[in-house]
């Protein structure tokens, strides 16, 4: 390479080094660790899609932990349009959240399978049937993650048991979140608003919410509440059916018109 | 008269060589992914992530000096002669303007090495027509760049051995850019300096006619 006609003066090294200097901060800036938590809505899908011949939707939200500015950046773009929020929380507690994902999220999500399975009473006399529909919406809900579609599989399994159309032929549009327990009862879920923010932009009539004012395990609100305040304050369309059990879900779709 | 294109021309050539650098470690990278995916995701992929957004920063400083810098060299071009065919702003223009700059990427350089080529010193000469012989190795491989990287991108898997040769192309590419900013910084210095001297016979000549 030439040397003489590309020597720098002190001013110029100077220059360069400031030049320099710039994507590289900005690099630094973007990949310097700072962890937070996501959340957006995002779809509903039918539960034909998780291999049930059921005419009800789960619904589910775009959620993580970014770990650098860029993260945020990129998931601000992807989600800009469905008002993405973010809260920061410490390292320590994003790196136990994805061990604990990692360690037992599909035990989680497959015990709420099999729940939902067990309290439908899906092939309940037919071993082999429940251990292939256990499968088949295990490898169809890989994808997701959570256990918070508990209720409505469980909706959608009585569906397809009984041959019964909760829809009434697509008359009412039926979605709901809320995990379902061994003995029936629903439980506690994450991100609910953005879950009936979701509801409501997808033009759903009933959305079930786990009817938790009483028994909310977490700290402060609990998801009735959450649910039910954010419908007032933004005057959402979405009609919220609060439900303790799967039997308190059914025998209200069963009273539907 | 002073060159103005030679400060700008010695941090463009630097950004380059830092350029070839990156894409060197980028290729790296790939290769890496290419061997054992796992080790990559484990090990390295949130380095190539760093390595490759400060490719973007740097690029895009390096194409705001690359505009300064060729907007500088015609108006040196001018300087020292105004016949010269291509105005400071009708380079950037064959550099900006899609489809126009499918011919003006090749006449831009084209025109520098005539302009060269037709000086005196054999030096200069000798610099326009390594200018001229270099353009075919510049503009054709920034068609197999962009043809590779639209692959690369659009595909819906990682292509991890097209992406080395992409970064080798890159490599290439700057390579040559750096031969090119060399060649005519030095020909913008060797030819104010013919100017110079000429101007000075003809001042001495202009003196030995006077009337004493």
């Amino acid at each position: 390479m030439p040397s003489g006609a590309m020597d720098l003066t002190k001013k110029e090294k100077r220059i360069v080094l400031f030049l320099l200097g710039i994507p590289l901060f900005l690099t630094a800036f973007l990949m310097f660790p700072h962890y937070e938590e996501f959340s957006a809505p995002g779809e509903i899908v039918e539960v034909t899609e998780l291999g049930i011949q059921g005419h009800v939707h789960v619904t589910y939200v775009y959620g993580g932990t970014t770990k650098n500015y860029l993260e945020k950046l990129l998931v601000w773009g992807r989600l800009a349009e469905v008002d993405v929020h973010f809260q920061p929380v410490s390292q320590e507690e994003a790196i136990r959240e994805e061990e604990i994902e990692e360690e037992v999220g599909s035990a989680i999500q497959q015990w709420g399978i099999a729940n939902a399975l067990e309290v439908s009473g899906y092939a309940a006399e037919e071993a082999d049937a429940f251990e292939a529909k256990f499968e088949e919406i295990e490898e169809k809900a890989a994808k997701y993650q959570g256990s918070s579609f508990g209720l409505m599989v469980a909706i959608g399994l009585v569906e397809e048991e009984r041959n019964i159309d909760f829809s009434q032929a697509g008359q009412y549009r039926i979605a709901g979140t809320g995990t379902i327990e061994q003995d029936g009862s629903v439980g506690s879920i994450a991100a609910v608003r953005d879950k009936v923010e979701t509801a409501e932009r997808s033009d759903i009539d009933y959305f079930f919410i786990p009817e938790d004012k009483e028994d909310y395990p977490g700290e402060g609100m609990s998801n009735q509440e959450e649910a039910e305040q954010y419908v007032k304050e933004h005057q959402l369309r979405v009609k919220l059916v609060p439900v303790a059990s799967l039997d308190e879900a059914l025998a209200f779709l069963e009273t539907l018109p | 008269m002073t060159a103005k294109s030679i400060g700008i021309g010695k941090f463009l050539f630097i950004f380059l060589c830092v350029g070839i650098v990156l894409s060197f470690l980028l290729a790296l990278c790939s290769l890496a992914y290419a061997i054992d995916p796992e080790w990559f995701l484990d090990y390295v992929e949130t380095v190539e992530i760093g390595i490759s957004i400060l490719s973007i920063f740097l690029l895009i400083v390096t194409f705001a000096l690359f505009f300064i810098w060729i907007f500088r060299v015609h108006r040196d071009f001018k300087q020292i002669s105004d016949s010269y065919p291509v105005t400071p702003w009708g380079a950037l223009a064959r550099i900006l303007i899609p489809i126009y700059n499918l011919v003006g990427l090749w006449t831009i350089y084209r025109d520098m090495a005539h302009f060269l080529i037709a000086r005196e010193s054999k030096e200069l000469r000798s610099q326009g027509w390594k200018l001229k012989s270099m353009i075919p190795y510049y503009y054709f491989p920034i068609f197999v760049q962009n043809i590779l990287n639209r692959i690369i991108f659009r595909s819906d898997e990682r292509l991890a051995i097209l992406e080395i040769v992409a970064f080798g192309v890159d490599i290439f590419l700057n390579m040559m850019y750096i031969r090119m900013v060399v060649l005519i910084s030095k020909g913008i210095v060797a030819a104010n300096e013919e100017k110079a001297l000429q101007l000075s016979q003809q001042v001495e000549a202009a003196e030995l006619q006077e009337p004493q």
